[in-house]
């Protein structure tokens, strides 16, 4: 029998008690909100008038819309790109400015900085940048002869360029936030196994590869799942420079629904269908790459 | 000194258990309505306006109008002399036609109190279809008599009437940098050929003879307003109604090459390189930055043209109706919007409604819509009084471009289809045309998948004479 009167139990009390208002808080803004939109994704609703159930309907739809592959392609190239560079160049930058030199806070300071800065006003920038008439990239590839005036790329009105051009966006902005989760675990590695290697001629790539790296793999993954989850559920960098176009090329699954939900046939019902299926998706991806992070943790 | 601590912390978690209930709680209400008699009898109303307000409980101190039909700088203007004559505050939240409607339903969503909308036809028609606004039909009967007919049509759905015409119509028109046309000695382009002409040699010139934002989707159909106007020999509007009524369809040969013109016109690269990914700001910028020679778009362009250069002074425009792009067509058609409408939203609280029918009444009096002229900048922009009793300015006095308008617009422009077409249409034409000009689909296969989405609306029981 629990004895109320221990300080074990007073500690239990306390302790949920401390939890409570977070719990409350997920429970109202993030269970409650997910509840409702699972039975909304088994309604048919406009956004303004009743639900009216029509059970596994959505679902139906669900399988047999052509649009979702192709979008969830999008969603994978994106990720693709966007994971592999992000992550390598987070590190490699993480390990030049884990040195002690002149300027180096400044120098994180300054890859820092676009994460803080809002995505409309990064998107508006970009657009301008990447304007194929009178663009910075373009004005520059013209001056240095790389380019002939007459037939300059279009950039983001290229469907085959628009994609990427986003990609080089969003990798501009986030390294900086992985270069600072990288250099936290650069900065706790025991340095007695650096002196060890050095003592026994180790070079500085052979520490890398048998030292730095083997004990940066949890922190890599932790890279991988927050990029990766961000990828798989991008929307506002897209939102503002494309809207998913030219042509569908940079449509994806959290651009399709809004675009279900609040374009203009406000099919609210399958949009949260969607959005289910995209959370089971993200959900399935975290896990395996959890369950992979544990497996590093424990053979490392 | 552990208890002490630990008490503490148990009331601080209290609290803040207590203030998230209390934050819930809070925006589930509903706004009770405000006890004051801020009602006046100053009302130059109807009959029935007034004897409801001599019955009706004490109105609001404040009227909640979304509006999609007024910008917010003049928005203060437009309502002065309401507020003054009742004492009842405006508060007026101005939304650009793309982003209404998701405003609206978030807003509306999240309970706050909304009691009119200043709606286009396009939105109108489809609140009206979903209830989102109330048939003003019988308490508005004293002023319909005010309204040309064509006005009060527009937004009468099923022979109710949902909005009371709050606006003048306008039109829209190809804007021309004379200064380009004058320095490579181009002819103003009256026909297609002129088009090509033309544009060959701006080409050589590194210009393109349009500027245009062709990401911004929902500016495509206008461009097809024109082209459909002419290949269905000045019948856009008959026609449409016959596709939607299910008696025509859209693969139909005036609707195919309506789309190849446009098609042709990407091919024989008559917009600026990357057109497809510059937004409406940077379509216009081309044009007011001499990288191209013209740009097609509606009258309120005009005093953004007028800002960015075009003074008469630093650059010179004109402007021409859109030139005849088949062979032997007339050009009787031009797309514009026939105004704005006010409605009443449907779950307005009760006790505001006598004071949003006067706001109504008057806001679309022949006064107000005379005061409207001169706050529109430029003064020419709205063209259609849909008052009976309101003359239109004669425009800028000496401006040349009024004269065109007047003269050659004015009478051949007709309604937007786009205000005709249900959303699922206008959605697939958005996107569809900006294909078939990138050159990314043919226009017989755009003009399949429109009527496949036709297809697939009939099937699921759509019918247009259900809301028209």
């Amino acid at each position: 029998m629990v004895n109320l009167r221990s300080r074990a139990a007073k500690d239990t009390i306390t302790g949920y008690a401390l939890l409570l208002p977070a719990i409350l808080v997920y429970l109202a803004f993030t269970l409650y909100p997910f509840i409702q939109g699972f039975i909304i994704s088994l309604c048919e609703w406009d956004g303004f008038n009743a639900l009216k159930f029509i059970g596994l309907d959505n679902y139906k739809r669900l399988f047999s819309d052509e649009l979702i592959p192709r979008y969830l392609a999008h969603n994978g190239l994106f990720a693709l790109g966007t994971v592999t560079v992000k992550v390598a160049l987070g590190f490699i930058l993480a390990l030049f400015l884990n040195n002690k030199f002149k300027g180096v806070t400044a120098l994180r300071t300054i890859f820092f900085m676009p994460v803080v800065m809002s995505f409309v006003a990064i998107g508006l920038l970009w657009i301008w940048i990447f304007n194929p008439n009178f663009g910075l990239i373009n004005s520059f590839l013209i001056s240095s002869g790389l380019m002939s005036s007459d037939n300059p790329i279009t950039w983001l009105a290229d469907p085959k360029l628009a994609l990427i051009c986003i990609m080089i966006v969003d990798i501009w902005r986030w390294t900086g936030y992985h270069i600072v989760l990288f250099l936290a675990g650069l900065q706790i590695l025991p340095t007695d196994m650096y002196e060890s290697a050095m003592v026994d001629g180790a070079t500085e790539w052979q520490q890398l590869i048998y030292i730095t790296l083997p004990q940066m793999i949890n922190i890599t993954l932790v890279n991988v799942i927050f990029c990766l989850t961000g990828a798989l559920s991008v929307f506002d960098i897209i939102f503002v420079m494309t809207n998913g176009g030219p042509y569908d090329s940079t449509q994806v699954i959290s651009l399709y629904i809004y675009n279900t939900s609040f374009g203009s046939t406000n099919q609210f019902g399958y949009a949260t269908t969607i959005s289910v299926m995209l959370f089971t998706l993200v959900l399935v991806i975290t896990g395996v790459l959890i369950k992979a992070m544990q497996y590093a943790r424990d053979n490392t | 000194m552990t208890k002490i601590k630990r008490l503490l912390v148990l009331s601080l978690a209290f609290v803040l258990m207590v203030s998230i209930f209390a934050a819930c709680g809070s925006a589930a209400q509903t706004p009770a309505p405000a006890a004051s008699s801020t009602e006046t009898a100053a009302s130059p109303a109807s009959q029935t306006s007034a004897q409801e307000s001599a019955t009706a409980p004490a109105g609001p101190k404040e009227l909640v109008v979304y509006a999609a039909m007024v910008t917010q700088d003049i928005a203060p203007k437009l309502v002065a002399d309401f507020e003054q004559q009742t004492g009842v505050k405006v508060k007026m939240t101005c939304i650009a036609s793309d982003k209404f409607v998701q405003t609206f339903m978030v807003a509306a969503n999240g309970g706050s109190p909304i009691d009119l909308l200043w709606l286009n036809g396009q939105d109108a028609r489809a609140f009206a279809k979903k209830g989102l606004i109330m048939d003003l039909t019988s308490d508005t009967s004293s002023l319909v008599s005010r309204f040309n007919d064509a006005a009060v049509k527009q937004y009468t759905f099923q022979n109710k009437l949902y909005g009371i015409p709050s606006d003048s119509g306008n039109t829209s028109m190809c804007y021309y940098n004379k200064d380009i046309f004058d320095k490579y000695n181009l002819k103003v382009p009256e026909t297609y050929a002129d088009m090509v002409a033309d544009n060959n040699i701006l080409k050589q010139n590194k210009l393109t003879l349009f500027g245009f934002g062709g990401a911004t989707t929902y500016m495509w159909p206008m461009w097809f307003f024109n082209t459909f106007a002419q290949t269905s020999g000045n019948k856009s509007i008959e026609r449409t109604i016959d596709i939607l009524s299910g008696k025509a369809k859209f693969t139909d040969p005036d609707v195919v090459e309506a789309l190849q013109v446009l098609a042709n016109f990407g091919k024989e690269g008559m917009f600026q390189p990357g057109f497809n990914g510059a937004d409406s700001n940077g379509g216009k910028s081309i044009f007011t930055s001499g990288k191209s020679a013209m740009f097609y778009g509606g009258i309120w362009e005009l005093d953004g043209f007028r800002k960015a250069g075009f003074d008469d002074k630093k650059m010179h425009l004109g402007i021409i109706p859109f030139p005849i792009v088949k062979d032997g067509a007339k050009s009787e058609q031009t797309g514009s919007a026939a105004g704005g409408c006010l409605s009443i939203y449907s779950k307005i609280n009760p006790q505001n409604k006598v004071t949003a029918l006067k706001f109504i009444d008057i806001m679309t009096s022949d006064q107000e819509m005379t005061k409207r002229f001169s706050l529109n900048n430029p003064p020419s922009s709205n063209f259609y009084p849909a008052n009976k009793n309101v003359k239109a300015p004669d425009g800028i006095p000496g401006d040349a471009l009024n004269q065109v308008i007047v003269e050659k617009l004015m009478p051949t422009t007709v309604t937007f289809l786009d205000w005709i077409w249900p959303p699922e249409i206008t959605k697939e034409f958005q996107s569809g045309i900006q294909a078939v000009v990138g050159q990314q689909i043919s226009a017989e296969n755009e003009a399949k998948k429109l009527q496949k989405v036709m297809d697939d609306l009939l099937a699921k029981g759509y019918d247009f004479n259900a809301t028209n």
